[in-house]
């Protein structure tokens, strides 16, 4: 490439690469802000100036920020609270200060409910992001109503009389009401409507439905301020997304100027290249996921180096091609004919209208077929009916591999329990009174899947392609 | 000004706590009369003296106690015998207590109840540790020794007395510790002596919590040693001292005019006598009626009024003493007379009752008016300088600015404060239930309610009380409950376990050093426990003698009684049941307008509008004012949004004239507030997840059940985007659709490691799917086909 050229062997140049490395693999993986929001305006202006509020008037807000996953909540959240902090925070604290505004101090206090994931652990958090530095052991004992009214006596004291407003952000908002009891939310929402302590409360969910999950009380307390973040509408807004990651700017991210011009230029030309045009008009189609159409470029930024100081196109492609491919497809294009076979006898029995089967069953078929088939066409040559402990063996290896699931007995019960543990191989409490060979399983893969399986592979016998396309 | 509206209907809907006292009264005339009959001896209880005593008084404390124990046919008694000591009625006695000093009182009364069991009423003696005084007399010093004479009565069994107490008089305590042969060393052997004998020169009101001077030897060496005189005790503990005026003159009088009422003024009282006695004339009503029944004598009780409570002096001893010895029946010959000659007793009642409502209803008034226009100033002191008329009306349409009245709840607030005032006026116990959806004013009436009564304590209208403020959402597990208020109590911690017993032992036991404490126990269905016994025991305890405690249950069910406690739980929550409604939207508009005075955000068909719609909803208070409050925003942005641009072209410089929020604004701030995200949610999702949905939509009406499995759903969906030719998806993409939609809980899924065999399910309504890919013809196509 010419331009690589040119830039070889300059220091500077070298640094520029990897300043932008940093910069733009900071943003793909969302250490770092973007640039500007794409399309973002509307909510931002609200949770803004509902922040804001509450930061200047001392008055006490709450509010929900729902949006489908990777939409842009948490940037939304991240760019006020900066546009916050950038007129509010330190720096402007002592200008504030000369005007008058004695409400220039706030803490932002995060918890999400991943992390929280009982009330007692976000109030420990609450109390550390607070720095409060004292034994909470003690206020620990009682309810969680008396241990933050206790703290925020604490941060009372230690500021000038009056409480600093506190800005808290829950995400995962949904998780933490399904807290017992949803004291932490109560307490919250409480205290935001009552005048002493001046908070906003600012949730954040994927959950369109998260406001039936409040108990009603606590519905009563909260504001219902809903601001819907949503995925953009257009492709061209979506593009823009990934191309406000991958630009480098010369000031912010201290790179020269001529550099800069050149990558953003490569970075243009990437974007407009028909097959990467064409993947990302195929993740907008599917889910509008932003998150996965910048981790998209993450292999091509990761490759940033003295030898490839642009990003390059091939590396995108392959990527591409990653995510285009199955992963289940691929372990599967391993596997024996043996075991193609159990699962093609499998598919039989599926479609012989059998939604459960055991390894008796699906040896049974097998050898129906086998031995019908192999009367006709001796001219197969390396067909052969394997012996049932032979084919045991391969039927457990389809089991390690999941393809073949056992039958949890409750399995519609608890829609979302545990059945990550495979008891077929482990043996568990429940089916471990059966012999394995009796043990009710599940393929898990649609007829129309072992179908593609077959076609795709060519080392398989005619007989059983047929077999498995009837 | 609008007093008069107002002041007739709290009037008229004073009648429910008018009725309870009416009860009340009735109940105590009974007990009254019958409180005359002296029967004779008891199996261990020796009538010694001749039995002419007939000196039974009847104070109104003294009554209460007698109708709590629920005796009819009492026998009365003159002394006891404890552990071989003879007691006398009218004795100082010690009474064991819960720790090592005991309680000292009087003998009060003895008697035999049905059962028979011996009781006794004890007149309790304070200590000045003993005593709650409210902070109008400030400090009160006493010496070492002193006790003052109280008006608080508890029943005792005779069977916790532990000795004979000696009471002097302060000259012949003096005395009697300087002729102690400790006693020149000063004050250890003070101390010593200090266990038997005391001295008493002043006397303490808990009612009224009024402290004044008495002659100890006067009122109760001349009287025989044995008990006290009936007439200077109700003179004594008559309610009048209250030295200090109200803030305001119709306060002061209905306040006083309340009082008497409440104590059963006779038929003929009216309010000229009111007025009267105000302007300190010596009334011929003006004497407590209970006074005058049973002290027994005749014309002198005229003078015994307010002008001269106040100088309670020894000047005065001797006309009291021929009071005392005066002969007895003209009394009840007046009496008669007096009820016969002016009205029926039924019609009497009636009058007296009206003219109760009246009175207080004008207290009440009063204190909401005084209360109004001191809300509306702190308003405008709240805010800045230079605030535009947005802020303000953000800033008081904030749910966290409560007023310190709340409108529209005038009914519930009488009510509730009728109650809770007779309860602590007469040192009673009571259980009360209050109801009502969220944000219609629960806590904010009891903690407004509360708040009122605490003034009155303040000002020496009623007892001190102790408020305490439980709260089910703010306790970990509901048996904390006991720990909370254990603490509150008695200022220790306890675990749950031992606080039960602890409380148990407190509120079954007399005790002096007792006042009246008021418990609120918010969201109370969290409290609720399989064995529901800590409810059990909150409303168990207010049933007890001498518990003295008023339980205020709020919850937001009516019929959580019924419906979750068990018939024992719901029995002793007793019938004082409050509910409060949603409220109506004119409410919400007298709510919304009381905020908003002054203050010209708002057209007024906005306001009707917003109230309208929450009416229809929740009446939800909270709901009504958010809504105010985001359209207040809406409108502020938008203004603010025109004068950059009319600033950018210098047409409109000032912004003062901004709009108002109008109907449309209103509409928008509802809308916003209450649209479910689901269409808008559909419309804004990708191409294969509405593709998703349809093909989901399609598989469940295919399968005629609420639930389908992935790889039906999957089958439909490829047959779609072959049909429709878009691009087929494999059965991962579809997968991971799915697991997109699950999360945020457009679609219900099981676990994704079940892949196709996990089961799925819509979780909006499929007429929201229609309705949001109407508009687009492309899935109108695929929707028909």
């Amino acid at each position: 490439m010419p331009s690589r050229m040119s830039l070889s062997g300059n220091a500077t140049q070298l640094a520029d690469t990897s300043r932008a490395r940093k910069a733009v693999l900071g943003r793909l993986y969302g250490r770092a802000p973007l640039p500007n929001l794409v399309g973002l305006d509307s909510p931002l202006d609200l949770v803004f100036s509902l922040l804001s509020r509450t930061v200047t008037s001392a008055e006490g807000n709450t509010g929900l920020l729902i949006g489908p996953r990777g939409s842009g909540k948490s940037a939304v959240v991240q760019r006020a609270l900066d546009m916050l902090e950038s007129k509010h925070g330190r720096g402007a604290a002592a200008a504030a200060a000369a005007a008058t505004v004695p409400t220039s101090k706030y803490h932002v206090v995060r918890l999400s409910g991943f992390v929280h994931t009982t009330d007692r652990i976000a109030l420990r958090d609450i109390a550390r992001q607070l720095l409060i530095e004292q034994d909470l052991e003690n206020i620990l004992i009682g309810s969680f109503a008396d241990a933050f009214t206790y703290i925020l006596n604490l941060l009372r004291s230690s500021g000038d009389g009056s409480v600093p407003p506190v800005l808290f952000i829950l995400e995962e908002f949904d998780l933490l009401a399904q807290h017992p009891k949803q004291s932490l939310l109560y307490t919250l929402f409480d205290i935001a409507q009552s005048q002493q302590t001046p908070i906003a409360v600012l949730g954040v969910t994927a959950r369109i439905d998260v406001m039936d999950l409040l108990e009603k009380r606590v519905k009563s307390r909260f504001s219902h301020r809903q601001i819907y973040v949503q995925c953009p509408q257009k492709k061209s807004d979506f593009v823009e997304i990934a191309r406000s990651a991958l630009h480098v700017d010369a000031s912010s991210d201290g790179v020269a100027k001529t550099f800069a011009q050149q990558f953003n230029a490569q970075v243009d030309e990437i974007l407009a290249a028909e097959s990467v045009a064409r993947h990302m008009a195929h993740i907008f189609d599917f889910g509008k996921d932003a998150r996965q159409l910048l981790y998209l470029f993450v292999t091509a930024a990761s490759q940033l180096s003295a030898q490839n100081q642009l990003l390059q196109l091939a590396c995108v492609e392959a990527s591409i091609a990653q995510d285009v491919a199955s992963a289940k497809m691929q372990v599967l294009s391993s596997v024996s004919l043996l075991e193609l076979c159990l699962i093609i006898s499998m598919k039989s029995l599926v479609q012989g209208g059998s939604s459960k089967y055991n390894f008796e069953m699906v040896y049974n078929e097998y050898k129906t077929f086998m031995s019908r088939h192999l009367l006709v066409a001796s001219a197969g040559g390396a067909m052969k009916v394997y012996k049932k402990p032979v084919a045991l063996k391969a039927f457990e290896t389809l089991v390690e591999l999941e393809i073949v699931r056992p039958v949890a007995t409750s399995m519609a019960a608890d829609g979302g329990g545990s059945y990550g543990r495979n008891d077929l191989l482990a043996g568990s409490a429940q089916s471990a009174r059966a012999p394995k060979e009796y043990r009710m399983v599940q393929l898990m893969l649609e007829p129309g899947q072992v179908v593609e399986l077959v076609l795709d592979r060519v080392d398989v016998p005619a007989v059983i392609r047929r077999w498995a396309q009837q | 000004m609008p007093p008069n509206p107002q002041l007739s209907k709290i009037a008229s809907r004073l009648d429910k706590a008018a009725k309870q006292t009416k009860r009340k009264q009735h109940i105590s005339h009974d007990s009254d009369d019958e409180a005359e009959d002296v029967v004779e001896w008891g199996q261990r209880f020796d009538d010694q003296a001749a039995s002419t005593g007939t000196a039974v008084s009847a104070t109104p404390s003294a009554r209460r106690v007698t109708r709590q124990s629920g005796m009819t046919n009492k026998d009365l008694y003159k002394s006891v015998v404890v552990n071989g000591t003879e007691y006398h009625l009218g004795q100082a006695v010690q009474v064991q207590s819960s720790n090592n000093t005991p309680y000292l009182a009087i003998i009060y009364k003895l008697w035999e109840s049905e059962k028979g069991e011996k009781q006794m009423v004890a007149r309790w003696l304070l200590r000045q540790s003993e005593m709650f005084v409210s902070k109008k007399l400030g400090e009160v010093h006493a010496e070492p020794g002193e006790v003052f004479y109280s008006n608080a009565d508890d029943l005792v069994t005779p069977d916790k007395i532990l000795a004979p107490l000696e009471v002097l008089s302060h000259s012949a305590y003096q005395a009697h510790v300087a002729a102690t042969p400790l006693a020149p060393q000063g004050k250890k052997a003070v101390k010593a002596s200090d266990a038997n004998v005391c001295f008493c020169w002043r006397y303490f009101n808990e009612q009224s919590a009024f402290i004044g001077e008495l002659d100890w030897e006067d009122i109760y060496r001349s009287n025989a040693g044995k008990i006290l005189d009936p007439v200077i005790d109700a003179e004594m503990f008559k309610k009048q001292e209250k030295k200090k005026p109200l803030g305001k003159e119709a306060a002061a009088q209905a306040g006083r005019a309340r009082v008497q009422a409440k104590r059963g003024r006779p038929p003929a009282a009216s309010a000229t006598a009111t007025r009267k006695r105000k302007t300190g004339d010596s009334d011929d009503e003006d004497a407590d009626p209970t006074a005058a029944l049973t002290s027994d004598d005749d014309d002198e009780d005229v003078k015994y009024n307010v002008a001269d409570r106040d100088d309670f002096t020894p000047a005065k001893r001797g006309r009291r003493k021929t009071i005392a010895a005066a002969p007895r029946t003209p009394a009840r010959a007046r009496r008669t007379t007096l009820a016969k000659g002016t009205l029926t007793p039924a019609t009497a009642t009636k009058r007296r009752m009206r003219l109760q409502d009246i009175q207080l209803s004008a207290a009440v008034s009063a204190t909401i008016l005084r209360r109004t226009t001191r809300m509306g100033s702190e308003l405008q002191a709240a805010v800045p300088e230079g605030a535009t008329v947005y802020e303000v009306a953000r800033q008081r349409l904030h749910v966290s600015a409560v007023p310190d009245t709340l409108p529209c709840r005038e009914d519930e607030f009488a009510e509730i404060y009728g109650h809770l005032y007779n309860t602590i006026e007469e040192r009673n116990s009571m259980c009360m239930y209050i109801s009502g959806v969220p944000g219609t004013g629960k806590t904010a009436t009891v903690h407004e309610v509360i708040r009122t009564l605490q003034e009155n304590a303040e000002e020496g209208e009623l007892p001190d009380f102790q408020y305490i403020e439980l709260n089910g959402m703010k306790m970990t597990e509901p048996a904390q409950a006991y720990t909370q208020l254990w603490q509150a109590i008695a200022g220790e911690k306890a675990t749950p376990k031992h606080a039960a017993q602890l409380l148990e032992k407190h509120f079954s036991t007399p005790s002096p050093r007792r006042r009246t404490y008021v418990v609120l126990m918010d969201e109370l269905d969290l409290l609720v426990t399989k064995s529901q016994s800590i409810m059990y025991n909150f409303f168990d305890w207010p049933h007890r003698p001498h518990a003295k405690l008023v339980v205020v249950a709020i919850a937001n069910t009516m019929d959580l009684p019924e419906r979750m406690l068990n018939h024992k739980v719901s029995s002793r929550l007793g019938l004082t049941r409050i509910n409060f409604q949603p409220y109506s939207h004119q409410q919400l508009m007298t709510i919304v307008q009381s905020r908003l005075e002054g203050c010209a955000a708002f057209d007024a068909d906005a306001v009707e509008l917003c109230a309208r719609k929450i009416s229809a909803v929740s009446g939800d208070a909270r709901r009504a004012l958010d809504v105010c409050r985001r359209a207040v925003e809406i409108v502020e942005a938008e203004s603010a949004r025109e004068s950059t641009l009319a600033g950018g072209k210098r047409v409109r410089p000032s912004e003062d004239s901004g709009q108002l929020v109008t109907m449309m604004i209103i509409d928008r701030a509802v809308k916003e507030m209450y649209a479910s995200g689901n269409v808008a949610f559909i419309q804004n999702a990708s191409l294969q997840q509405k593709v998703f949905l349809l093909s989901l939509r399609a598989a469940i009406r295919k399968a005629g059940i609420p639930e389908v499995s992935l790889g039906d759903v999957a089958f439909v969906h490829r047959q779609l985007c072959q049909m429709h030719e878009l691009v087929i998806p494999s059965y991962d993409q579809i997968a991971k659709i799915c697991s997109q939609l699950g999360a945020t809980r457009c679609i219900l899924t099981e676990s994704s490691i079940l892949d196709v065999h996990q089961q799925v399910r819509l979780a909006i309504a499929e007429d929201d799917i229609t309705v949001a890919l109407r508009p687009d013809p492309f899935f109108q196509k695929i929707a028909t086909s």
